[in-house]
């Protein structure tokens, strides 16, 4: 069994390899003085108080991200929530505000985590720069594989003709393919200028 | 007139003595070589011979070739047809598809540039009465060379041998020394008809068409 | 060329030498006309050995279409021999193949051929070995061939030990037997072979500074087909199998098996190709140039690249729409690495000769290289940045380990047991590398887009390619990339059988088995 003995070969090197390059992701850490400890919130009621808090730490880490350069990923309350605060948070006192009313406005307060959720969230950020460079390039890809689709036909319908007409045109296939390769190109190329524009 | 060339032809006896005749190439082949500047094509039975006689099926006298300053002119006498269409009076252009009757087809060339000469080959598997591969049409010079724009292309060669008309008749001319009938000359001498002509990569013999 | 005799001489009473022919092995070769006009070659035979004139006394009066008549033998006033034969007015096919050196058309190569071997079989039923089959004793007049020289070749091949011979033109067609003093018909087989190589090809397969290099060629080194049109390999191949006992039994075997492969009619009338009323305008001679090749390859290749973007785009959307529980995001991906493992399947194998048993571990050592890169291409459609000398800035995300994703996928019912992230230690480049890479070499890929494979699809080779690649999935980190290795992998199979030509392999004849009389 020669392609299984082959096949452990190339797998005892490749664990080998793996095994020196095993390092984990450094994500740089927050500084210590920009790490958001509570976030308090006012609302007409508990619950209410509650979702306007949550909410609040959820800009508040979409900004810190942005302060720190990410900008991929935007974390959602519902992430907030589950992997960001310690609790669900606990009631504040009242404060009374005379220009929304009588009722007293009860406050929420919401404490982060002390863990590193950090790392977490730029680990996420990663993957949504990752995904959304998958899309840039799938999308290039496409366009690459159709013009070279084009080209291709070109040349095959180059070939099969002049081999039907035994070579009697051509100089004239040529010159028409070359055209139709040519206006083909400066269509893309006019689609590409206007979306350019567009985009602008 | 000099004793060692005493057959030398003069310019009033030169159509009648070389109106035509077979050049033999050791090694390459023999060529009806034409002088005339009007050569008739027909079938060799006729009680006038005609220049280029081909063994087909075509009249005696069926189409005729003059070389005028603009070109070869075909003039047909019976059906002739140039690369497929039927003709009178044409001009002939290089490559062309001469068909005399229904099937002899003769092509025509004139491989050198510089030279009107021209050359007949038959393409139809028909053959020349005399048993040569082509027939040369020669104005002015024949060129037997390396080269494929030679009227006779002989690929071992390293120079072209010239063949060419001056005042007292026809010549050659070779790079180097030549012999002709046993006679060492250089560069360039006399042919007569008869003549054998040994050079070092070429011997040819000039005999005459009866 | 120096001639003893003149135009206008007769040497040979009756005989008027026009010109000189040809310098042969034998002697001068001169063209002249007899007294009533006909038109005769004249062989000056030299050297005046009786074994000689006996062999050329087998062969007078032998009588076919294809071979060079012999009038008589006659000697003159000094004692000089002379052989007065047919004189062909057409030109040796050694003129032919000099003026096209890249060998004729196929058609007219199996056409030629087919007169060469009745030619030959003529011979071989009389019991008489041509011995000295060249293109310079091969004729062709008025698209005939006809084959001269013959009779005379016992002494030579007797006289003049191989590798000896100064004429190094008469060595390319040596067989290798010859060099053991074996000289039965098989070494006109074998000529025959070497001629057809150089009509196809316009070179002689083995080529060579002096007669020793040449003759070692033949002994031991195989000759180079890839030059060959495709349908020729195979005949090819076995009339110049180095062993006697392999190679074509006789001439018209390998004539019938030409003329299959050429679709041509069995057996070809001959007669003189009189032009009909107005003959179409085909040269004599179609050369084969350099850019026809390559326009045929041309068009061979770009059609076949075609149609494998078309099949890889079909076969992945059907994937898809029948496997992907609406999910489409996976198609994109698979799309392109189906294509990209079914191009780099098909192109090298379209520049590899189509058979032969040639050492598989060179190719399996490209195709490695190859789905290296197919791994890297993956990495790059996924968005991960390579380690690139000229952004060492940036972030070697494919060189960390891969870490499971946030979200546990939703589940594939067809992988539903492997939907378990096994190594996460290993970095995703190591991942996609070892997975293609070892796809690649493990499988010999260009089984699946040879010419001359057993059937167009196969089955077996595609539950091949699912089976390591099933294998092999647990190099890839997730259930992600785990389906779209599978699944392209799976796919690029597929799509190189139904894209790549298919042409049915000539039947190999089967050796009759002769049952022992008792």
């Amino acid at each position: 069994m020669k392609q299984m003995f082959l096949t452990i070969c190339g797998l005892v090197l490749l664990w080998a390899i793996a095994g020196a390059s095993g390092a984990q992701t450094n994500v740089p850490a927050l500084p210590e003085a920009m790490k958001p400890r509570e976030v308090k919130a006012f609302g007409v009621d508990a619950t209410k108080a509650r979702e306007i808090a949550v909410n609040q730490a959820t800009i508040l880490v979409g900004k810190l991200l942005e302060e720190n350069h990410y900008t991929s990923f935007r974390p959602d309350a519902k992430y907030v929530r589950e992997n960001l605060l310690a609790d669900d948070g606990k009631p504040g006192p009242d404060v009374r505000n005379d220009l929304v009313g009588d009722e007293p406005l009860k406050q929420w307060i919401v404490t982060f985590k002390d863990s590193n959720w950090w790392q977490d969230v730029v680990r996420r950020d990663y993957e949504a720069q990752r995904v959304q460079r998958a899309a840039v390039r799938q999308s290039a890809a496409k366009r690459f594989v159709v013009a070279l689709l084009v080209l291709l036909a070109i040349a095959n319908a180059y070939v099969r003709i002049n081999r039907l007409t035994r070579s009697r045109y051509a100089r004239w296939l040529q010159v028409i393919c070359v055209g139709v390769a040519s206006v083909l190109l400066a269509i893309a190329l006019l689609a590409f200028a206007m979306y350019f524009l567009a985009g602008r | 007139m000099t004793h060692d060339t005493p057959t030398r032809p003069s310019p009033a006896n030169l159509h009648e003595q070389l109106a035509s005749f077979v050049l033999w190439i050791d090694g390459v082949g023999g060529y009806l070589v034409c002088l005339s500047h009007r050569v008739t094509l027909g079938h060799p039975q006729g009680e006038t011979p005609v220049d280029v006689a081909v063994i087909a099926d075509i009249s005696r006298h069926h189409a005729t070739i003059q070389r005028d300053p603009e070109g070869y002119f075909l003039e047909a006498v019976r059906k002739v047809h140039v690369n497929g269409q039927a003709m009178d009076k044409t001009l002939l252009r290089n490559s062309d598809r001469i068909t005399l009757g229904n099937s002899c087809q003769l092509q025509f060339w004139q491989p050198v540039p510089v030279s009107t000469s021209a050359r007949l080959d038959i393409v139809s598997g028909h053959r020349f009465v005399q048993p040569v591969q082509a027939a040369l049409l020669m104005a002015d010079t024949l060129v037997i060379g390396p080269a494929s724009q030679s009227h006779v292309q002989v690929a071992d060669m390293t120079q072209a041998l010239i063949v060419f008309r001056n005042k007292s008749g026809l010549a050659v001319r070779w790079p180097g020394p030549l012999e002709i009938n046993g006679v060492q000359h250089r560069d360039r001498a006399a042919l007569m008809p008869g003549a054998v002509v040994v050079t070092e990569q070429l011997t040819l013999t000039l005999e005459r068409v009866h | 060329m120096k001639f003893t005799y003149r135009s206008g001489q007769e040497p040979l009473p009756g005989y008027t030498i026009k010109r000189g022919i040809g310098l042969g092995g034998f002697g001068e070769v001169y063209f002249a006309v007899t007294a009533g006009g006909k038109e005769v070659a004249l062989k000056w035979i030299r050297s005046n050995l009786d074994i000689e004139l006996r062999g050329v006394q087998q062969c007078l009066n032998l009588k076919h279409p294809n071979l060079v008549h012999l009038y008589d033998v006659r000697a003159d006033a000094q004692g000089h021999h002379w052989l007065v034969m047919e004189y062909v007015a057409g030109e040796p096919l050694s003129a032919i193949l000099a003026r096209h050196p890249n060998g004729v058309a196929p058609e007219l190569a199996a056409q030629w051929l087919q007169g060469l071997a009745q030619a030959i079989h003529c011979l071989h039923e009389h019991g008489i070995v041509h011995r000295d089959l060249k293109p310079a004793n091969i004729f062709l007049e008025n698209g005939i061939i006809k084959v001269g020289d013959y009779g005379l070749c016992k002494l030579m091949a007797d006289s003049q030990h191989a590798g000896m011979t100064k004429d190094i033109g008469t060595v390319h067609y040596m067989a290798p037997e010859i060099s053991t003093g074996n000289y039965n018909r098989q070494i006109d087989i074998y000529a025959v072979g070497v001629l057809l190589y150089e009509m196809l090809t316009g070179n002689v397969p083995f080529e060579g500074e002096s007669a020793g290099e040449i003759l070692m060629k033949h002994l031991t080194a195989a000759p180079d087909l890839s030059r060959v049109p495709k349908e020729f390999v195979a005949i090819l191949e076995k009339a110049l199998t180095k062993n006697p006992a392999n190679r074509y039994a006789s001439i018209m075997e390998l004539a019938k098996d030409v003329a299959i492969v050429m679709k041509q009619p069995g057996s070809i009338v001959m007669s003189l190709p009189v032009s009909n009323k107005l003959p179409p305008e085909i040269p004599s001679v179609i050369p084969v140039t350099p850019a026809m090749l390559f326009q045929d390859r041309l068009a061979d290749l770009t059609g076949n690249l075609l149609w494998a973007i078309v099949a890889s785009a079909a076969f992945s959307l059907l994937w898809t729409l029948v496997f992907g529980a609406g999910d489409y995001s996976k198609l994109v991906p698979i799309f392109f690495l189906t294509l990209a493992s079914s191009w780099c399947v098909l192109i090298p194998t379209k520049l590899w000769p189509p058979i032969g048993r040639s050492d598989s571990w060179p190719r399996r050592l490209i195709h490695l290289t190859l789905g290296i890169g197919i791994g890297l291409f993956a990495l790059w459609l996924e968005g991960y940045d390579l380690p690139m000398p000229w952004n060492a800035a940036a972030r070697m995300d494919a060189l960390q380990p891969w870490q499971a994703p946030f979200d546990p996928p939703t589940g594939m019912r067809v992988f539903g047991v492997l939907d378990r992230p096994s190594n996460t230690s290993m970095p995703i480049l190591t991942c996609y590398i070892a997975y293609f890479g070892l796809m690649f070499l493990v499988l010999r890929w260009w089984k699946a887009a040879q010419l001359y494979r057993g059937t167009r699809f196969s089955i077996k080779a595609m539950f091949a390619v699912m089976f390591w690649a099933f294998l092999l999935l647990f190099l890839l980190p997730s259930l992600h990339h785990r389906e779209i290795g599978f699944v392209s992998l799976t796919l690029a199979a597929v799509v190189c059988q139904i894209t790549a030509p298919w042409k049915e392999r000539t039947p190999v004849r089967k050796k009759k088995v002769r049952l022992a009389t008792a």
